[in-house]
């Protein structure tokens, strides 16, 4: 049918595009109105309800990845891929306690980063903060990527267009909006991903069944179904580490625990947990019925969207930019909103003393950081190097080095800041080599093991005491400070 | 010290000059990590979240040679001959030909594995084994145009079972030990067990 | 060995289910906190 061509027309896809930039940037200036104080912008004032809290860590969660890389890792490694794939919900469930903690540890927090260096001191930060811009930056170069290039495979709008609409829609609403907006737009994004996604399982459902997907698999791509898939059951295991990565260390997931009305954050992440896994299955399953609708796969990372037009023409074409779009906004947007957060709370503040710094002047300075930042992929997304894409891989040992340290400094105050520094540092270094030596499916589980390794060997050698009170006391003190910088306009003098 | 010199100039003061300083920072920090060389091992990809490793297909050295010089109406794969491929997956691509409407692949007992308008077909799921295919174009009165004369040949070898089996039970325990500290972290300091189990920790 | 056809029909059919499940329940999370004035 329409292989050869995009399966929308790039009018239609600017007309989309243009649509949706318009009304996300004008829920983020609606919504902005709450995001005034650095605490409403930052963490939204810290009262989300579960309705938004679920709905932004699952529309968080997922990114075109699970939409567009999901079919296709199912066509490459069958069913034990897109279980694999689903496994990644595993990370939700496992910070749903977290959040719990993480809150009642530091009511007043912000981030990650500032937890790991009340925690760990600058021992244990610097190691930290490096790994958290360098993923949260990768990421964000990688998705602006992405947008660019779905939306030129889609619509055939170029990539350069494409690339710079998507930064710039998300750059502004977050801009205006803060995590008012964010959150807001991810409640929309995760029930239009979830319905487009039913909608298209069952359109494929009515018209071919599940036993003849079976067969012809069976029949022409028998290692999908095989329940000894080598390269799958690898990528198992190395998946979910670096799932529990990610979650367990980027401020992404930590700023929404800060957002989150008391006692919601356990039930949030642990229901969107389980509205998240699906997901991949659904997706994945796209992938797989593609041989039995007789649609010919060349690219397989275009099979979802292949399979949605081919059964539902254009309608279902239009469903897909969709869908696309709101899965890449729902995670660029977090991404600049917890990453502005870490330049201004663990990067600007205690250069310019946090004695100097107001809440007005970090509001300000918040929307300056989500600015630059949106510079910064802007130029690095430019080029549409392919090779800066696979500096990302980098991320998956490195993060995987910090679920020990994370996990040890929020539950055992014996776990010291030797045996953090050291375990991130020698678990990234290690799971790179073995990147590089053995292979991509080792990395993230060599860099998650050497690390634990290397966290509880050290931790028997030097063992801290740590005061989990301070934690609170700490900010306590801090507030306190900072209310009597704050004169009538809100403007202390020095700034 | 210097900090504040700075802070103190004109990017202290400008909302442009902010802007660039907050750039240039995170330029800093990126730059170095940047000179990082592209990994040769695999074309491997992974997706920043929804946590994923996910192999390429094997095809991104083939495009950067480009389609071979044939005629128009002749019609030859771009890549015949492949290393062994651990995955079982692999993209084959070939030339165009002039009023083809679709080209067909056929494998070594002569089925058609893929039928389609555009010049790649993706194959995954193989076995271990060989495997051979011819390619094909075909006109809108399903004549065929032109048949390639090279096979391209393939050999499947999965990743070896005690490799596979070892990282599997690394991957196992490691994740099994991340929910055992995780769950006995959080019974730790649940609430009713108090401060005496917060002090009696030791890990 | 391979994965039968009921694994496939129950993780299909039931993660299509769940999916909808999960839409309903944020319509109706979202119910409960805007009576409560809960939202955010």
């Amino acid at each position: 049918m329409m292989l050869a061509e995009t399966i929308l027309s790039p009018s239609m896809g600017y007309l989309m595009l243009a649509l949706f930039g318009v009304l996300w940037i004008g829920l983020g200036v609606w919504w902005g109105r709450k995001a005034k104080s650095y605490d409403g912008f930052a963490v939204a004032g810290r009262n989300v309800g579960l309705a938004l809290g679920t709905a932004t860590s699952v529309a968080t969660w997922i990114t075109s990845n699970t939409t567009m890389l999901a079919p296709q890792f199912a066509l490459q490694l069958g069913i034990w891929g897109a279980l694999a794939y689903a496994t990644a919900s595993f990370g939700l469930f496992a910070f749903a306690p977290m959040s719990g903690r993480i809150r009642q540890l530091m009511p007043q927090g912000y981030t990650a980063v500032e937890f790991v260096r009340r925690r760990y001191g600058q021992l244990g930060a610097v190691p930290f903060l490096f790994i958290s811009l360098f993923y949260s930056l990768t990421w964000l170069v990688s998705m602006s990527m992405a947008g660019g290039k779905l939306l030129n495979v889609l619509s055939g709008i170029p990539y350069e267009v494409g690339m710079s609409v998507v930064v710039g829609v998300c750059v502004l609403y977050t801009l205006f909006g803060g995590m008012y907006a964010v959150i807001g737009t991810d409640f929309i994004q995760s029930l239009i991903i979830l319905v487009g996604l039913v909608v298209v399982a069952i359109a494929v459902m009515l018209k071919v069944d599940l036993e003849t997907v079976h067969s012809t698999l069976q029949a022409e791509r028998p290692m999908l179904l095989s329940f000894v898939f080598p390269a799958a059951l690898m990528a198992l295991f190395n998946n979910m580490l670096f799932g529990f990565g990610e979650i367990f260390h980027s401020n992404v997931w930590w700023s929404r625990a800060f957002a989150m009305r008391e006692g919601v954050g356990p039930k949030a992440y642990a229901i969107g947990g389980l509205i998240w896994l699906p997901v991949p299955l659904v997706a994945g399953f796209l992938g797989l019925a593609a041989p039995a609708l007789g649609i010919g796969v060349s690219q397989p990372d275009t099979v979802g969207p292949l399979v949605a037009a081919t059964l539902l023409g254009s309608g279902g074409a239009i469903m897909v930019f969709i869908v696309v779009f709101c899965s890449l906004a729902s995670s660029i947007d977090s991404l600049l909103a917890a990453t502005s957060d870490l330049i201004v709370n663990d990067i600007a503040e205690p250069l310019l003393g946090r004695s100097t710094v107001t809440e007005s002047r970090k509001r300000k300075m918040s929307s300056y950081a989500i600015i630059g930042l949106g510079i910064v992929a802007w130029c690095f997304a430019f080029p549409n190097n392919g090779t800066l894409a696979t500096v990302l891989f980098f991320a998956g040992p490195m993060v995987g080095s910090c679920i020990w340290p994370i996990l040890g400094g929020l539950y055992f105050r014996t776990a010291s800041p030797v045996a953090a520094c050291l375990s991130m540092t020698l678990g990234s270094a290690l799971g790179l080599v073995a990147y590089f030596t053995i292979g991509w499916f080792t990395a993230s589980l060599i860099g998650a093991a050497v690390s634990g390794v290397v966290f509880w060997v050290v931790n028997q050698i030097h063992r801290d005491d740590f005061d989990f009170a301070s934690l609170a006391n700490e900010q306590a003190a801090y507030r306190v400070g900072q209310s009597e910088l704050h004169s009538p306009n809100g403007e202390a003098a020095t700034s | 010290m210097t900090s504040a010199v700075v802070f103190n100039t004109w990017f202290a003061r400008s909302p442009l000059g902010k802007s660039i300083l907050c750039a240039a920072w995170i330029l800093l920090i990126v730059a170095p990590a940047e000179a990082f060389s592209c990994p040769q091992v695999d074309d491997s990809r992974q997706s920043g979240s929804g946590g994923v490793d996910a192999p390429a297909p094997q095809v991104a050295n083939d495009v950067e040679q480009g389609p071979k010089k044939a005629d128009a109406t002749e019609i030859e794969f771009t890549e015949s001959r492949w290393d062994p491929m651990r995955e079982g997956y692999a993209t084959l691509e070939w030339n165009r030909v002039d009023g083809a409407a679709e080209y067909e692949l056929l494998d070594s007992i002569g089925s058609v594995v893929y039928r389609g308008v555009l010049t790649k077909a993706f194959l995954s799921g193989l076995p271990d084994g060989r495997y051979q295919y011819h390619v094909r174009a075909i006109d809108e009165n399903n004549q065929v145009l032109a048949s390639s004369t090279v096979a391209a040949e393939l050999q499947v070898e999965h990743w070896s079972t005690p490799l596979f089996l070892s990282l599997f039970a690394i991957g196992l325990v490691v994740v099994l030990a991340v929910a055992a500290v995780l769950i006995s972290g959080a019974k730790l300091v649940e609430p009713n067990h108090g401060a005496e189990a917060a002090e009696a920790t030791q890990s | 060995m391979m994965f039968p056809l009921w694994f496939l029909q129950v993780m299909v059919i039931g993660g299509t289910a769940l999916c909808a499940l999960g839409a309903l329940a944020l319509v109706v999370f979202l119910l409960f906190d805007k009576k409560d004035n809960q939202i955010w």
